[in-house]
């Protein structure tokens, strides 16, 4: 298999809650960087939910279990964005963050009119659109 | 020729989309192109004995591969299926799929 660097674009619609699809495009994005790849995630519909600093560091506690602490979707995307720099950026539709009032992100993400999509498809090597449309 | 990648995260069970696209994977077969079905999610379901008809079918093609996650498996607690021409692998293998020149790559959910 071809493990050259290259540009790969996750484009990811789902919302935080509705399926695994979370878990799945960020396995993929750690997976994309391990094998040296240049990583653009954008993120349109209900994915811009998913890097608001307002979810904070943590989920609200587990009346089950109140000594587990689970980090944030925003936590975890921080991370990653922290720990890899600029070959990860992640960009967030901003017709689909004002639609929503999800307008509270994260300084690392990019807030992106929502015509630039066509430039980061053009631009990357390989594209997966994940989600339903 | 041009590699497909056609990535299912449902079951057959939960719509009917899910038996359209094990349809396009047999149709594209059929007509002579490689075609890697990557099951993830709740997908892994489909790769256990009785095999939804088109996943037989498709287990079968020479030119289809079929890829079963190992991290979905492992998060629903479900052992690796025995079905030989079922390969489990991870999401490393997922990303080298999809960066292989012109592939087309494809992922439904229901």
């Amino acid at each position: 298999m071809d493990h050259t660097t290259k540009t790969v674009l996750f484009v990811t619609l789902d919302g935080p809650h509705r399926s695994d699809s979370t878990t799945t495009l960020l396995r993929l994005v750690e997976a994309a960087l391990a094998q040296h790849h240049e990583v653009r995630v954008w993120a349109c519909g209900g994915a811009t939910l998913l890097t608001q600093h307002t979810l904070g560091v943590h989920k609200p506690r587990n009346f089950l279990d109140l000594e587990a602490e689970y980090p944030s979707t925003a936590a975890v995307i921080e991370s990653l964005l922290t720990r890899a720099g600029p070959v990860l950026q992640w960009y967030i539709c901003r017709h689909c963050m004002e639609e929503r009032g999800a307008t509270a992100q994260m300084r690392l993400v990019k807030i992106q009119p929502p015509f630039r999509f066509f430039e980061h498809v053009r631009l990357a090597d390989a594209c997966l659109v994940m989600g339903p449309l | 020729m041009a590699p497909y990648l056609l990535i299912e995260t449902n079951t057959a069970w939960d719509g009917t989309g899910v038996v359209d696209l094990l349809k396009l994977a047999a149709g594209l077969a059929d007509g002579g192109q490689s075609v890697d079905l990557f099951l993830i999610q709740n997908a892994v379901l489909m790769a256990y004995e009785p095999l939804e008809p088109w996943m037989e079918r498709l287990v079968t093609h020479p030119l289809v591969t079929i890829w079963v996650d190992d991290f979905s498996l492992a998060s629903r607690a479900l052992p690796h299926p025995h079905h030989p021409q079922v390969v489990v692998a991870g999401a490393d293998t997922l990303v080298s799929l999809l960066i292989r020149p012109d592939c087309k790559a494809i992922w439904h959910s229901a």
